[in-house]
């Protein structure tokens, strides 16, 4: 096992650079999240600290190690792709003790450590088997068998779970996630999937356009969003964004009306900015603003109505059932303790 | 009883049931398609055999008489010799074509600038009519205007005045004939294998990379195994239309010197369309049938699907 650093690290493709210069710290027996939405460079950095893509500037460190120039099969990484990328031709035993058969180990090593990866992830059975004849979920835990029999230093998954059915990645999840907290190898995890970072990772790392947005861990993030993008991306469903104006009396949105907001910074009044309310951050109130409802979903735990207040759509997520029809009022008030405001210029949050 | 609302079901005939069931249905399709191929296959190739056991010359009809034809042929120094130039003929072109094929193939599947062009440039020994590239070739070995000659003058390996007899001498010209087969023949396995190639999923590489595997481990442990159906069907063919050359050779040699060149279907043609002993030259036509069944045998258990290209059944 062992620790990983990015040190400003870019990549550009001819004139074209994609990533502009990210840091990241992943401490020994970490578990990160490189999440974004696609294009934000986030495979791409993965890929350089797997060594499938050149470094165009920068430093990347496994371990006390710099490993820029370091051929991938000297880094002692292991990698579960996307598209699991097992060889058709080979067995799941064979699929799994490739890396080893091109090392040379001995052949009761290979079998014990195949054995052992096997019986970590339920695949005893499954051994004698091609890759065709396996569902969607054997292969994507015959691919981190490949990766566990090699026993890495580091553990890279490049959106490992977007190729199952919803259900599967659900309980995927849960076995990588438990997997991690058996073996205790670094892990770094690519997806796309807001809902995989926050409930799988130690720590996230928010990335968009090429630049780390912000990184924390989960509830961090949730909690305390740096700006816009970060606030919006986080959370399911996303943050209510209001457009408007600061003033002495809270929250000026178009058509006069005025949100309650928490403290905010003094000198903030007159000042051009967004309001982020989380949907499961409003509640009903006969004495709030009045809303109109314009869609009702409810979910059986909780329901979720669309609402439209000050020319704006909102997204509640209330527990209580609704039996309001769409077009009636309801009075809504938002949780003012945990309401965000930022600079309508900049997207940062606004210190209180 | 509701019996009297329904309508009796109409008498199934036998006529009705062959226009209706559906094996026979199939079987009606498949005729148009059987009637053209017994008669522009099956039956040219029984009229051969047939004629091959008979004394047939032009403007003549034949009488049967047995297996005489194949006896005398048995005996016949130059069908002999015929045979066994076109086995090696086959055998060495066969594996220089595929060398060099699955090589170019290898090369043009990497990125490279004017990729599409390169390829395209690939294909020209294919396009040219066979003839046209035989009267070119016959030019490149011409005893005196040869560029192989002007070159080996240029580098000093021939004085100046020193000319090799390219499609004169009987080892050279069969050497010529086998080079000018190799170079026709390449771009089609080329561009076969390319598309295999190409099915081979980008991160199978990149995995046997992380795997530890150099080059040549990821050929031979990726590539080529997933390679093999491909190379199976590009070679059966590969090894029929080489077998059965006769093209290049009637336009360079015409089998000469002294019979040296001469292939089965050459040898053939000679005797029986031009020798006009047709019973003959079916006879030899006829003994390539073996040697090509044998050919289609090997390439039909290479081609069997392996059990890692089966479906998802669990056996």
């Amino acid at each position: 096992m062992a620790s990983v650093q990015i040190a400003g690290v870019r990549k550009a493709y001819g004139s074209t650079q994609v990533i502009h210069g990210v840091d990241i710290d992943i401490e020994d027996g970490e578990f990160v999240i490189l999440v974004g939405p696609s294009g934000c460079g986030k495979s791409t950095l993965l890929r350089m600290i797997a060594g499938l893509e050149n470094i165009s500037g920068g430093e990347i460190r496994i371990g006390p190690r710099v490993v820029n120039d370091v051929p991938p099969k000297e880094r002692d990484i292991a990698m579960v792709f996307q598209n699991y990328a097992l060889y058709p031709h080979m067995t799941v035993a064979d699929n799994m003790a490739f890396s080893m058969k091109l090392r040379k180990a001995p052949k009761e090593e290979i079998a014990d450590r195949v054995g052992k990866a096997a019986a970590i992830l339920g695949l005893e059975k499954l051994l004698d088997r091609y890759p065709r004849q396996l569902s969607g979920g054997q292969r994507q835990r015959v691919a981190m068998g490949r990766a566990i029999v090699r026993d890495p230093q580091v553990f890279l998954f490049d959106e490992p779970l977007s190729n199952l059915d919803a259900k599967l990645r659900v309980q995927m999840r849960t076995e990588i996630k438990e997997l991690h907290q058996r073996l205790k190898t670094t892990t770094v995890y690519v997806t796309h999937d807001q809902i995989e970072a926050m409930t799988m990772a130690d720590k996230i790392v928010v990335m968009h356009d090429g630049i780390v947005e912000q990184m924390g861990a989960p509830l961090d993030l949730y909690d305390r969003p740096a700006n816009l993008f970060v606030a919006a991306f986080i959370g399911s469903p996303s943050m209510n964004l209001l457009n408007g104006t600061i003033t002495p009396a809270g929250f000026e949105t178009a058509g006069g009306v005025v949100w309650p907001i928490g403290t905010h910074p003094a000198d903030s009044n007159g000042k051009a900015a967004v309001l982020g309310i989380r949907p499961e951050h409003i509640q009903l109130d006969d004495n709030g603003l009045k809303a109109e409802v314009v869609v009702v979903e409810p979910m059986g735990s909780e329901t979720q109505v669309v609402v439209r207040c000050g020319g704006q759509s909102l997204t509640c997520v209330f527990r209580e059932r609704i039996t309001a029809k769409p077009g009636e009022l309801i009075g809504i008030t938002p949780d003012t303790n945990v309401t965000h405001l930022f600079d309508a210029a900049t997207g940062k949050t606004l210190a209180a | 009883m509701a019996s009297g609302s329904f309508a009796a079901p109409p008498e199934t005939t036998a006529w009705t049931r062959l226009m209706v069931n559906r094996n026979w249905l199939g079987f009606w399709f498949m005729v148009p398609t059987m009637i053209f191929l017994v008669f522009f296959l099956a039956w040219p190739l029984i009229l051969g055999m047939w004629m091959s056991m008979t004394d047939m010359r032009i403007g003549r009809g034949g009488s049967f008489i047995g297996l005489e034809n194949y006896q005398y042929l048995l005996d016949d120094s130059d069908f002999l010799n015929a045979t066994a130039f076109t086995l090696a003929y086959t055998a060495v072109a066969s594996v220089v074509k595929f060398a060099v094929g699955l090589y170019l193939a290898i090369l043009l599947n990497n990125h490279m600038p004017f990729k599409a062009f390169i390829r395209a440039i690939v294909l020209i020994p294919f396009i040219v009519p066979t003839v046209l590239s035989a009267v070119a070739f016959w030019w490149i070995f011409d005893t005196q205007f040869s560029i192989f000659t002007w070159l080996l003058q240029k580098w000093g390996f021939l004085d100046k005045g020193q000319y090799i007899n390219w499609l004169g001498d009987p080892f050279l010209a069969q050497c010529s004939v086998i080079f000018a087969n190799i170079w026709r023949g390449i771009p089609f396995i080329a561009i076969t294998l390319l598309a295999g190639l190409q099915t081979v999923s980008p991160s199978l590489y990149e995995a046997a990379t992380l795997d530890g595997a150099s080059g040549w481990q990821r050929f031979r442990f990726v590539t080529y195994p997933l390679l093999t159906p491909i190379i199976a069907v590009v070679m059966t063919f590969s090894v029929l239309f080489t077998f059965t050359d006769f093209q290049l050779i009637w336009a360079m040699t015409r089998g000469g010197p002294v019979n040296a060149t001469q292939l089965m279907a050459t040898l053939s043609y000679q005797r029986g369309i031009l020798g006009g002993r047709l019973g003959e030259g079916a006879a030899i036509a006829t003994a390539m049938v073996p040697f090509l069944l044998a050919a289609i045998m090997v390439s039909w258990f290479g081609l069997q699907r392996r059990k890692w290209q089966q479906g998802e059944s669990n056996d």
